[in-house]
């Protein structure tokens, strides 16, 4: 894996993009799914707001999940490549 | 260099700068030149509402691509060409980052397939963005103003939100189709239950978030680099920079962006099988 340590340096950038991209993902699925209920039902806004929320929390939830799975990921990757290098004894 | 390239090199400067400052002056003016700005050509059958460049530009890479496969499988040897060798290089790295993430070998291959497939047409079209050439500009109300030549870049699809969203929805159809093969059907609804049935509503939004942020993050980075590029080219009357933008948005986010979606559909479907 080592010749594509350079390539995984390049997609590294993507994290600083995932947490924002995530929160706000989440946060206008649950409105769009909340509005059209709350349009069919009651028609008051709060089914809306109440799946505001939990846009809020799905979002920050999911997007801490997918932060630490993303770093977990590489941190694993760069280890094998080291241990692989340790090994054949190249750089 | 030599002197006689350099001299050759200031006085194509010099002409360049005497003929930029000629055309220049006969750009339109802000409000008319920005009227068009992030409005496209949309042609509406029935209840069928489409952008013909977008569909256009999306036929155009396909034959390419095509050709340049076919090509490619017509002179497959032993000892590759240059041309192979991309190809074997780039589908090698592709099969070895599906194969680490992946956990279920008998999914590394269509994995594969679907994530090479992606990535080679997005990053094809996201480099058209960086070439001139001929582009479709529309009134607010979709209808056709004028065909302009040279004055933008080629139309790349994944600009458009439509070709974006059908992949990811694509993937996520995918992943979860992968999920029943792999872990039967019982397994895989007792999944949204996870950690605890509380969790189901975050669950099923954050799935259905999943393809909304995989399309919106690449429309984002090449509609919105197009609108950029436009308009900083506008503030400089295209003196010299739109070389560098054009370079910058297209090879390099694309390339990035590219990768980064590809990379994603591999996240997703390798996400669901463990």
């Amino acid at each position: 894996m080592k010749r594509f340590r350079g390539i995984r340096e390049f997609v590294k950038l993507n994290l600083v993009m995932v947490f924002g991209v995530v929160v706000i993902s989440n946060i206008f699925v649950a409105g769009l799914i909340g509005y059209l209920i709350d349009k069919w039902t009651f028609n008051n806004k709060v089914i809306f707001i109440i799946f505001l929320f939990l846009g809020v929390i799905s979002g920050i939830y999911n997007g801490i999940r997918e932060l630490l799975k993303e770093a977990e990921k590489y941190e694993k990757l760069d280890k094998k490549d080291d241990n692989d290098d340790d090994s054949t004894g190249r750089n | 260099m030599a002197k006689k390239e350099k001299i050759f090199l200031t006085v194509l400067f010099v002409i360049f700068v005497v003929a930029w400052f000629f055309a220049a002056r006969s750009l339109p003016d802000t409000k008319e030149a920005f009227s068009t700005l992030g409005h496209r050509w949309v042609v509406t059958i029935g209840n069928f509402s489409f952008n013909p460049a977008t569909i256009i530009m999306s036929a155009v890479l396909t034959a390419l691509i095509v050709w340049f496969a076919v090509s490619v499988r017509k002179e497959m040897k032993i000892v590759p060409s240059r041309k192979q060798s991309i190809v074997e290089w780039l589908f090698e790295s592709f099969y070895q980052m599906v194969e680490d993430t992946v956990p279920d070998e008998r999914f590394v291959k269509p994995t594969f397939v679907v994530a090479t497939t992606l990535f080679i047409y997005i990053w094809l079209s996201n480099m058209i963005g960086s070439i001139p050439g001929i582009s479709f500009v529309g009134f607010e109300d979709g209808t056709l103003k004028e065909i302009a030549l040279f004055t933008d870049t080629w139309q790349p699809p994944t600009a458009d939100l439509n070709t974006n969203l059908t992949y990811a929805l694509m993937v996520f159809v995918i992943s979860h189709a992968f999920a029943i093969k792999a872990k039967g059907l019982k397994a895989w609804l007792k999944s949204w239950f996870e950690p605890n049935p509380v969790m189901l509503p975050m669950n099923v939004i954050g799935e259905l978030a999943k393809p909304l942020s995989h399309s919106l993050r690449l429309f984002g980075n090449i509609a919105g680099g197009g609108i950029l590029v436009f308009i900083f080219s506008y503030l400089v009357k295209y003196f010299l920079l739109p070389v560098f933008l054009w370079g910058f948005f297209g090879i390099f986010v694309g390339t990035i962006q590219a990768l980064v979606f590809a990379i994603l559909a591999i996240a997703y479907i390798s996400a669901q099988l463990t």
